[in-house]
Order: structure tokens, then C-alpha cells, then sequence
């Protein structure tokens, strides 16, 4: 995928208040490509997506999505930013007080102008694609943590946001759904031309879904290697690189 | 076909009951919101139905829930749904959509069902406060054979916190409600001349009642509600399971510190607030020329012992019912986020009423023992 960057990074650091998580960040993410962001646990995944999705401030350099540069940008500019992204977090945060299907009709009553039927179509149709239309009706607490976790997709993309973060969508799920969920993402990134930024561990979802990925190095509290999987696999010689994508240990450095 | 829309979708009837929808342009949630009507309508002897979206340039997921509808509703009506023009993405994503099953239709309720709901609800109730009373008696058993199982260090932290910073609020509503009874009944009191009585009646509402009942309803709204949403918290996280999976009791490791911290220290915040009542009347009656002196003598001639002491006693008992009612409430704690919410209120509600009907009961039993 060679579209135009969505997600810029220059010589970013990001992490809590004073406590820098990774710094000298410097990639992009390309339009309509599914990029994979991976690397140990506590290596800070979820906080260079927590940063992406505008949640945190990038602590030094600039991270620019979608035309916005996060450290520069009003509010109003970030509100903007916000509606034109989908976000699943890692734990699901669904509504607790609504049904499956309200969670997922809830942003198109807001942002839309669908009316009744059509706004039920269209949140079932979104349920169906994580396969949960049958039980639209039930509420988050009912069901189990991997339904949760499809639910919370449905809704990150019930605005067909042109840029959706996924949180590991698929820990916890048993392998044929996981696969399943992993056709979903290609079938609408090739149909919608939609930018998936992925956090996940999964190396078959990886290899299937991937166009480019990151992997994020802890020993050096920055990126081990870009690229695409198989090329990363193949050439890159970081300990934290092989070390992950061949599911084996890390070794000590000599 | 020319249109205005950068989308447009159109019916056309061909041989008996055959039909063809053609769709074209970009279809997005705006264009859909649009076309839904003209497009998602089906005639009722409909056999067949040919859509065609060859013309289709852009389709997102408000365009493929529309196009899943009306192959929804067609199937649905007993036709056969031929798919033209689509790529083999969208053409599965349609199928995905349109042939999920959908939830069955919520069953409707009767009255008397509801009635009965209603009053197997009340009975599950009762009988989950009666479990939590007896398993918390047996608990206190327990602990007075074997103080060690008291979590001590627990109930000193929580004292501190229901106790030591409740002693603001409890003083200055004693005081108020001291100055104001002292005020509301001076007038009625001087037109029989006797303003310098007005310290009698505030002496012993506050002592007798008030005192005490002012701290039982601050302990509900302040520390009834607090334990029901901590434990309420603690049950939709999991805790408590997590407690019991240790074989750790919640009613011994949970309950029992909180009530024992509330029953040491709710008598002396009744004791401060009944003091600060009385201080509250004695500002009245001071601005008529009444002394210290002959104030405190005045209450010595109505008030006892006996008096202070069934003050203290009802606070006691105030505060093993709130806290009691406020954690079983938590304990109670149902799923969804509304819960903990719905404790906490439930807490708080059946505090006071528990505070104010024992308040009488306990006033009844000491008027026939003669105290
Ligand atoms: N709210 C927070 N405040 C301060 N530090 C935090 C906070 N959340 C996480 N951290 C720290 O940031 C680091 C990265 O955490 P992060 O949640 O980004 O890890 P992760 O890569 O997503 O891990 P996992 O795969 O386990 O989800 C960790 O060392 C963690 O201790
Ligand atoms: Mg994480």
C-alpha cells in the first residue's frame, strides 16, 4: 500500500507526564494500509495508540494524524480529529446500560441523519459483521469477554471512520473466530479503503492481515524494525524483531 | 438516468413479480440517509428481485446495511435476490449482513406476571438480608471468641474516615438545629413568661433525640452510601468473587471492620452533636440575659444520666443498622453500571428509615421500661 501518510511521527516520545515510554519515534502509516503495531508485553503498544487516538499528548516531537498535528492542534481541530476515527480499546468499553445494539446505534443517531429503520439496519449490519446480530438485544454484562470485544469493534466502526485503532481485537478469541474477524478487516480495508492500526500479538493474524508493521523494542524503548512481516522476519537482524516473530525467548546480548 | 444526488437507486418492474433495484453512484451514510425510503420497499408480490449496483462507485458500510435490507426483506418475503455489479468483498460483506440472524422479539409481560416478578423481587430481597444478617451475627460470634479474625488495622483506617471526618458536619448541623428549635420556641415560651424555659426544650430534644438522630442520618447519607458503593464496586469487579475463591469470608474481611468502626465512633459523634445542640440553644436564650451558669443548672434539673446514656445507646444502634443495610446493599450489587448507583440509593434510603423507625422503637421501649 502506497497511499499518502494518514499517521505521521517525527522523533516522537510518548509516555505519562514526566515517565517517557518510547521516544525517537520517526514512521508513517499509509493510507488504506493495515499496519500491525506489535512488541512485548508493557513495551507501550497501547500508549502509542492511547497518543494516536489523542487521549495522551505526545511528550517531545510531533505525531500528525490525519492531517492534525497532536501537539498543535486546538480543541476544536481535535474534535474534528475524533469523529473521523474509530477506536476499540483494549477492554472493551462498552455502555454498560445499553444493549449490543444501542452501543452501536449510538454514534450514528449522533453524527447522522439515518432515520429509525435505517439506523437499525445499519447498526445490525455492523453486529452482523462481528457475527453478533442475534443477540442485539442482550446487554455488554451478559455476554462473554471475547463478544465484548467484538461488540466494542462493531461500534469503532459504525461511522465508517477512514481510520480505525483496534486494541488486540482478537486476544481471547478461539482461532476460527479470530480468523473470521481477520477477513472481516481485509474485506472492508479493501472495500472502504479504511486505515486499520492494529495492536495485536497474533503471529498467524499478522502474516495474514499485515501490510506493514511495527515492532517495538523495550530494551531500547523505541522501534526494533519496520516493514512488512515476512521482510522483517527475513532480514531484520533485531534481537527483539526475531525474537518475535520466530515466538521464541529474548536472548541476553553477548 | 441524471440526478442531482451523487447517488440515486431506482425500482423497475419486469416480467410478473420480478423486479430490478439499480443502484448507483457513491453510497454513504448521507446518500443512504437519503434513498433509504425510495430504495428499502418491496412490492408485496414480489418473486424475484435482480440488484443491480453495477453503477455503484463507492459503498460504506451505511450503503451495504441497505443493500443487506433489501435482500433481508426480499428473502424474507419468499424471493429469489440476485447480486449484480458487486465485487466478491462486497458481495460477501452483503451476504454477512443480510443473512445474520436476528434476535427474537421480546416477549411481552402481563400484569400479573409483572406483579409476580414484583413480589418474588421483595422475596428474594428479604431473604438475601436475612442470610447477610445471620452470616454477619455469626461473624460477630466468632470474633468475640477470637478477636484475632478482626481485621483491626482495617477498621482503624475506616474509623478514622467515618468517624474523625464526619465530626465537622455532625457539629454544625447539631448546632443549627439547636439554635433553631431554641428560636422557633422562644416566642411561644415568653408569652407565658417563661423564655428562660427555652433551654429545657433544647436540652432534652437534643440529648434524648435529636442528638442521636442527626448523626444516624448523617451516617447514612455519608457512610451508609460510601460502604455500599465501595462494596458495590468491589462485586462488579469481580473482588469479591475473588475473595471467595480465596475461601476469605467478604462478611468477616469487609463487613465486620466497617460496622464495628462505625459502632465505636457514631456515639461520639452523637456525643458532640447533642453538645454543640445544646451550645446552638444556649446562643438563643444568652441574647435574653440567661447565664451560663443558670443554663447548665436548668438542664441539670431535667436531665440525667440515664439521659446521655440512651443518646449514646440509640447512636450505637444507629450505627450497626446503617452500616449493616449499607453493606448488604453493596454486597448485593447487581451487573450493568447503573448498580453500584442503585446501591449507594438504596443504601441510603433504607438507612434513614431504618435510623427513624428504630429511633421510635427504641423511644417506646425506654418510655415503658421507665428510663
Ligand atoms: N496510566 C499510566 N501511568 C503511568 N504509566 C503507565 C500507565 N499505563 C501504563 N503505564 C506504563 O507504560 C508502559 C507501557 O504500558 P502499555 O499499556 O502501553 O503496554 P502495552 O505494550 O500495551 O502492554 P500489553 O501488551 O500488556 O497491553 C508500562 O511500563 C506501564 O507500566
Ligand atoms: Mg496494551
Amino acid at each position: 500500500m502506497d497511499g499518502p501518510p494518514v499517521i505521521t511521527l517525527a522523533d516522537a516520545s510518548v509516555g505519562y507526564g514526566t515517565e517517557v515510554v518510547l521516544h525517537g519515534l520517526t514512521f508513517a502509516v499509509n493510507q488504506g494500509e493495515i499496519f500491525i503495531i506489535a512488541g512485548g508485553s508493557g513495551c507501550g503498544k497501547s500508549t502509542l495508540l492511547k497518543t494516536f487516538i489523542t487521549l495522551l499528548q505526545p511528550l517531545a516531537g510531533e505525531i500528525t494524524v490525519d492531517g492534525t498535528p497532536l501537539r498543535s492542534a486546538s480543541d476544536d481541530a481535535v474534535g474534528g480529529l475524533r469523529r473521523r476515527i474509530g477506536v476499540m480499546y483494549q477492554s472493551g468499553a462498552l455502555f454498560g446500560g445499553l444493549s449490543l445494539l444501542e452501543n452501536v446505534r449510538l454514534p450514528l443517531e449522533e453524527f447522522t441523519s439515518l432515520s429509525g429503520d435505517a439506523l437499525d439496519a445499519v447498526a445490525y449490519a455492523k453486529l452482523a459483521l462481528v457475527g453478533l446480530a442475534g443477540d442485539a438485544n442482550k446487554l455488554p454484562s451478559t455476554i462473554s469477554g471475547g463478544m465484548q470485544k467484538r461488540v466494542a469493534v462493531a461500534r469503532a466502526l459504525a461511522l465508517d471512520p477512514p481510520i480505525v485503532f483496534l486494541d488486540e481485537p482478537t486476544a481471547g478469541l478461539d482461532p476460527s473466530t479470530s480468523a473470521a474477524f481477520d477477513e472481516m478487516i481485509v474485506d472492508l480495508n479493501k472495500l472502504l479503503g479504511t486505515t486499520f492500526v492494529v495492536v495485536t500479538h497474533e503471529l498467524p493474524s499478522i502474516f495474514r492481515i499485515a501490510h506493514r508493521m511495527v515492532i517495538l523494542d523495550h530494551a531500547c524503548a523505541g522501534v526494533g524494525g519496520i516493514g512488512s512481516p515476512q521482510a522483517l522476519r527475513d532480514e531484520c537482524r533485531v534481537e527483539a524483531v526475531q525474537a518475535f516473530l520466530n515466538r521464541r525467548p529474548v536472548r541476553a546480548a553477548q | 438516468m441524471t440526478s442531482a444526488l451523487p447517488a440515486s437507486a431506482c425500482w423497475t418492474a419486469q416480467a410478473s413479480g420480478a423486479f430490478t433495484l439499480t443502484i448507483s453512484g457513491a453510497l454513504s451514510a448521507i446518500t443512504v440517509a437519503q434513498l433509504w425510503d425510495s430504495c428499502v420497499r418491496l412490492d408485496a408480490k414480489v418473486s424475484a428481485v435482480n440488484i443491480d449496483l453495477t453503477g455503484v462507485t463507492t459503498c460504506d458500510g451505511a450503503g451495504l446495511a441497505m443493500i443487506a435490507q433489501v435482500k433481508r426483506l426480499a428473502t424474507a418475503a419468499g424471493a429469489t435476490v440476485l447480486l449484480r455489479g458487486a465485487s466478491a468483498e462486497l458481495a460477501h460483506l452483503i451476504d454477512t449482513a443480510a443473512d445474520a440472524p436476528r434476535p427474537p422479539e421480546a416477549r411481552q409481560v402481563g400484569v400479573a406476571e409483572d406483579v409476580g416478578l414484583a413480589v418474588m423481587g421483595t422475596v428474594d430481597t428479604s431473604a438475601g438480608l436475612m442470610e447477610f444478617t445471620g452470616e454477619t451475627l455469626l461473624c460477630a460470634v466468632a470474633a468475640v471468641r477470637q478477636p484475632r479474625i478482626v481485621r483491626w488495622r482495617d477498621a482503624l483506617a475506616i474509623a478514622a474516615h467515618t468517624g474523625f471526618d464526619a465530626i465537622p458536619v455532625t457539629c454544625l448541623l447539631g448546632f443549627i438545629i439547636g439554635f433553631i428549635i431554641a428560636f422557633q420556641t422562644m416566642p411561644t415560651f415568653q408569652q407565658y413568661g417563661a423564655g428562660d424555659k427555652v433551654s429545657l426544650v433544647v436540652g432534652v430534644a437534643m440529648v434524648r433525640e435529636l442528638g442521636p438522630l442527626i448523626t444516624g442520618i448523617v451516617l447514612a447519607g455519608r457512610t451508609g452510601s460510601a460502604f455500599a458503593a465501595e462494596l458495590g464496586t468491589m462485586v462488579v469487579t469481580n473482588e469479591i468473587d475473588a475473595l471467595r475463591t480465596f475461601g476469605l469470608n467478604p462478611v468477616r474481611f469487609l463487613v465486620l471492620p466497617r460496622m464495628l468502626a462505625a459502632a465505636f465512633t457514631t456515639p461520639f459523634l452523637s456525643l458532640f452533636a447533642t453538645i454543640m445542640g445544646v451550645l446552638g440553644g444556649f446562643v438563643v436564650v444568652s441574647a435574653q440575659g440567661v447565664s451560663l451558669a443558670f443554663f447548665v443548672q436548668q438542664l441539670q434539673g431535667v436531665l440525667h444520666g440515664s439521659d446521655l446514656i440512651q443518646g449514646v445507646f440509640k447512636a450505637g444502634v444507629f450505627a450497626l443498622l446503617v452500616t449493616g443495610v449499607g453493606c448488604a446493599a453493596g454486597l448485593a450489587t447487581k451487573e450493568g453500571p447503573g448498580a453500584v448507583g442503585a446501591s449507594a440509593t438504596r443504601a441510603v434510603v433504607a438507612g434513614i428509615v431504618l435510623v427513624i423507625i428504630s429511633d421510635g422503637i427504641m423511644g417506646w421501649i425506654f418510655f415503658m421500661v421507665g428510663i
